[in-house]
């Protein structure tokens, strides 16, 4: 019964249409584009990748879509203060300013995170940037903004895409863009898929260590019925226990 | 004769039954892997499964029906979980035969998700075969429950574990079979439950077309699995605890305190020792692989510093009177440990890096089950064939002896070489790959069928002792 | 350990194990009251020994984490299904991926890591490295749902199989791949 409410729940809760297609991408080296960072400095990609690994994601300060929602999530799901990469989010709109990111990332609570780098791209390098990212957008003149999807990506200090997801993620499959981000090999992964009603584990998002899921609980079920199931035969059977030891003149 | 001899009986008659027929099912499939046979690859695996299945089915029961029968020496065992075990098993094993010579289903032993959903040319095959699995897990579950309620009746629980005796006290006193028999029952306990979890869960799939967790699968097949196999050896070995002292005409075995620490210890790292089925799995967290490893190698030290260290020393010049049980259950214990050494340098992950699934794995389950718990359970019905009839089976001595434990080695001795020059097992034709995959299983055929003229001739005999206690009049 | 240093260590464990029992089951046919049981301290002390320099040595190396801190000079996308591999350099997301994969011919790097990305489509399949000797090398099982990841470097060079180990009905015996190392 509780593995069928267990499925059930699970079932509800799904997993909301992440695409991994990083395959194609796997250490396709993205150019070395400059940097203009809502703090002032002027850098380019390979320098700033110098010091760590990035966790790169791309959106539009005058998106009245998912960019600012998707940002709020990364920043629950991140924190502020991400332990051995740095969240690097550029602007993809030619026409945003480094005030617009900066107010943008003030909106958000970002501005001032040690762990979050914001910015701008020349407009003239932007494409050559999103086409090695293969993320491309389309300006709707009417609305005047662009339609595009989100996308994070994990780049190593050489410049390297390490990990590649598109769309909406489960912090199950974000966990494993973090432990790449860290430099760790990540052995193995799951696919995004909608089918598929329990898991086993997952990963705490910020620390790296195992969280039960529903899937794990249901490991756990045989022993903790197995030990309930001797507890209570213990017990229902103390008074047949004492009645022979009565029998056989016992202290009664 | 009392019920209980009775369905003792009828367990023993049934399993001596069936257990040819298991033999030849696997003696035709090394012969096809010979290329002796042409065998359809659908026939093959059938006859795979069903061996599996029967020979996992039969020797499980076998060994519940052996300790059945020894806890009445003990506490009052109530017949009726008995007899619905073996109602429950027939009704199973006839659906289970079903599925797989009707509807072709062809799954192995171990029915690994998702195969059950493809492995199968009808679709109610793997309903057959899910409500099979059922009827096999009700009716084992509640003979379980039902020797643990009558070994609770008398003892604590604490008094069956044999916590007492831990601390240095003597009494209450908790006899070795005891200890070991209720360690073993609440190990199957959690595999029992497992199966239910994983059943459900199949049948969730089945009903409702919403795929499963793979992984989840997996774990739970194996605890169910592995767990299941590794507790009817200790069944074996309960057996061999409260029977053999007296072939040596020596007295009953004590619960001393390293003997309650073993079997305790046993009964925790048991559950764990499944883990290392999915070494290769590199989605399996790595500190449960970790755990698996070390579990697979603690387990052992209990066995051969405790029940090992006593049977030789039981032996030794000792005088004893050597008939067919006592044969059995030495030399069980002899390949028991063989087999062991064999697990154990596959359960060292880096080996099994190279050697899972090759047939290195049937080589030492063989030589667990057919030289080391299908011994005991020889041994026991040898035992039970002798206090019954009062015949020894002095006569099938050393014919069988003979033939069965050099057919048993040379069997299994071709599986391990097999095996290290990695030829796979579960294939029906060896590709060229693997060249001498062929000649091992002509070797292991040939020794095989050595086993079967044994076994033969020990079911006619002693089939034929206890057909007589089945249908005896009170 | 070489599967031929497991099966000598495993054969001469059995010829030990078999001399014990043989020589205690000649030792049966006298009678003396010595007493051996203080003998199973040592025996037990003699396990803890064994069981902990082997686990010592093999606990350090599990194949889970080889070559993790290089780059891999080549990705190699794995898909299992009844009854063949579909192995490309080129990501293998769907049906046409996997048939657009099947029947090509790898060619791999000798002495240079190359990373292999498994997975499965239907059921457990296995992918086990076959060099030219004809053992195997290194494996990984095919899970659906899931991209186990596997790292090796071929020091030989030859045509290698990748067969399938893991039982996956009918044709499962005839499921394999080939690719090259130069």
């Amino acid at each position: 019964m509780l593995a069928c409410i267990s499925g059930l729940l699970l079932i509800a809760t799904g997993i909301l249409g992440a695409q991994l297609n990083e395959g194609r991408y796997y250490l396709r080296r993205l150019p070395d584009v400059p940097l203009i960072l809502t703090d002032g400095e002027q850098t380019s990609l390979y320098r700033f990748l110098q010091h760590q690994s990035i966790l790169l994601t791309l959106f539009s300060a005058r998106c009245g879509g998912l960019c600012s929602p998707y940002l709020l999530f990364l920043k629950q799901a991140l924190g502020t203060a991400p332990e051995g990469f740095t969240v690097l989010a550029l602007s993809f709109d030619s026409r945003d300013t480094r005030s617009d990111v900066r107010a943008m990332a003030h909106r958000l609570g970002l501005a001032e995170q040690p762990g979050w780098r914001w910015g701008i791209i020349p407009p003239e390098h932007i494409p050559r940037l999103l086409t090695t990212l293969g993320y491309s957008v389309r300006y709707d003149s009417a609305r005047r903004e662009y339609d595009h999807s989100i996308v994070v990506v994990v780049i190593d200090r050489r410049g390297n895409i390490l990990r590649r997801m598109e769309g909406i993620q489960d912090a199950s499959l974000l966990k494993d863009l973090v432990r790449e981000a860290r430099g760790e090999f990540v052995l193995s992964y799951p696919l995004p898929t909608t089918e598929v009603a329990l898991r086993c584990f997952e990963l705490d998002k910020e620390t790296g260590s195992w969280r039960l899921s529903w899937g794990m609980a249901l490991l756990l079920i045989p022993p903790a019925t197995s030990f309930v199931v001797a507890v209570l035969l213990q017990l229902l059977l103390l008074p047949v226990r004492r009645a022979k030891s009565c029998q056989k003149g016992s202290a009664c | 004769m009392k019920a209980l001899d009775r369905i003792t009986a009828a367990w023993i008659v049934t399993v001596l039954l069936v257990f040819p027929i298991a033999i030849l099912l696997g003696i035709l499939m090394r012969l096809n892997q010979a290329n002796v046979l042409e065998l359809s690859s659908l026939t093959f695996y059938s006859f795979m499964t069903a061996h599996g299945l029967l020979m996992v089915g039969i020797w499980f029961t076998m060994s519940m029906a052996g300790v059945s029968y020894l806890l009445q020496r003990y506490v009052e065992v109530k017949v009726w979980p008995v007899t619905l075990g073996y109602v429950l098993t027939l009704v199973g094993v006839v659906l289970l035969l079903a599925a797989i010579f009707l509807g072709d289903f062809h799954t192995g032993w171990y029915f690994l998700y998702p195969l059950p959903f493809y492995a199968r040319t009808e679709q109610w095959a793997t309903t057959a075969f899910l409500l099979s699995l059922g009827s096999l897990g009700v009716g084992w579950t509640v003979w379980v429950l039902g020797l643990l309620v009558a070994i609770l009746r008398k003892y604590s629980l604490s008094q069956a574990l044999a916590w007492q005796h831990l601390v240095g006290k003597q009494e209450p006193e908790t006899p070795p079979f005891i200890l070991i028999t209720t360690t073993t029952l609440l190990g199957l306990v959690p595999a029992f439950i497992a199966a239910v979890v994983l059943l459900v869960l199949f049948f969730i799939e089945h009903l409702s077309g919403v795929k499963q967790d793979a992984l989840l699968m997996k774990n739970l097949t194996f605890y169910f699995g592995h767990t299941l196999v590794n507790e009817m050896l200790y069944f074996g070995i309960a057996t061999l605890y409260e029977l053999f002292p007296s072939f040596a005409g020596k007295p009953p075995y004590k619960t001393k305190p390293f003997v309650a620490a073993a079997w305790n210890l046993v009964l925790l790292v048991v559950w764990t020792a499944y883990f290392h089925h999915l070494y290769m799995d590199f989605v399996q967290p790595t500190v449960v692989q970790y755990i698996g490893q070390l579990a697979s190698w603690i387990a052992p030290i209990p066995a051969v510093a405790v029940t090992t260290f006593s049977v030789l020393a039981t032996v030794y010049r000792s005088g004893m009177k050597w008939w067919l049980a006592p044969t059995f259950f030495f030399t069980g214990v002899m390949f028991w440990i063989i087999g062991g050494l064999g697990a154990i340098l596959d359960a060292i992950v880096a080996n099994n890096f190279v050697l899972h699934n090759t047939l290195w794995v049937p080589g030492h389950f063989h030589t667990y089950n057919l030289l080391g718990n299908v011994l005991f359970s020889l041994g026991f019905i040898t035992w039970f064939v002798r206090e019954k009839s009062g015949d020894d089976s002095s006569r099938l001595y050393r014919p069988v002896a003979t033939l069965y434990l050099l057919g048993g080695t040379g069997f299994v001795l071709a599986f391990f070489i097999a095996g290290s020059a990695s030829v796979m097992r579960r294939v029906d034709k060896y590709p060229h790959l693997v060249s001498s995959g062929s000649f091992w299983a002509l070797i292991g055929a040939i020794f095989a069928l050595f086993v079967l003229t044994a076994v033969l001739f020990y079911v006619f005999h002693a089939v034929r002792r206890c057909w007589r206690v089945l249908v005896g009049s009170s | 350990m070489s599967q031929s240093t497991v099966l000598t260590l495993f054969l001469l464990g059995t010829a030990i194990i078999a001399i014990v029992f043989w020589w205690v089951w000649r030792s049966s046919y006298q009678t003396a009251s010595q007493s051996v049981e203080p003998l199973r301290r040592w025996v037990f002390i003699g396990l803890l020994v064994f069981a902990g320099i082997f686990t010592g040595l093999t606990l350090s190396r599990m194949p889970y984490f080889l070559y993790a801190d290089e780059m891999p000079a080549r990705v190699v996308h794995v898909v299992a299904r009844q009854f063949a591999f579909a192995i490309s350099e080129r990501p293998i997301e769907n049906d046409a991926d996997y048939a657009a994969a099947l029947g090509q011919t790898v060619e791999l790097p000798v002495g240079q890591v190359v990373e292999f990305r498994v997975t499965s489509f239907d059921v457990n399949h296995g992918f086990a490295l076959y060099a030219p000797h004809g053992r195997i090398v290194a494996q990984v099982q095919a899970m659906p749902g899931y991209i186990n990841r596997l790292r090796w470097r071929f020091d030989q060079p030859g045509e290698y199989i990748a067969q399938c180990l893991e039982y996956c009905g009918a044709a499962h015996a005839g499921m394999h791949a080939r690719f090259v190392v130069k």
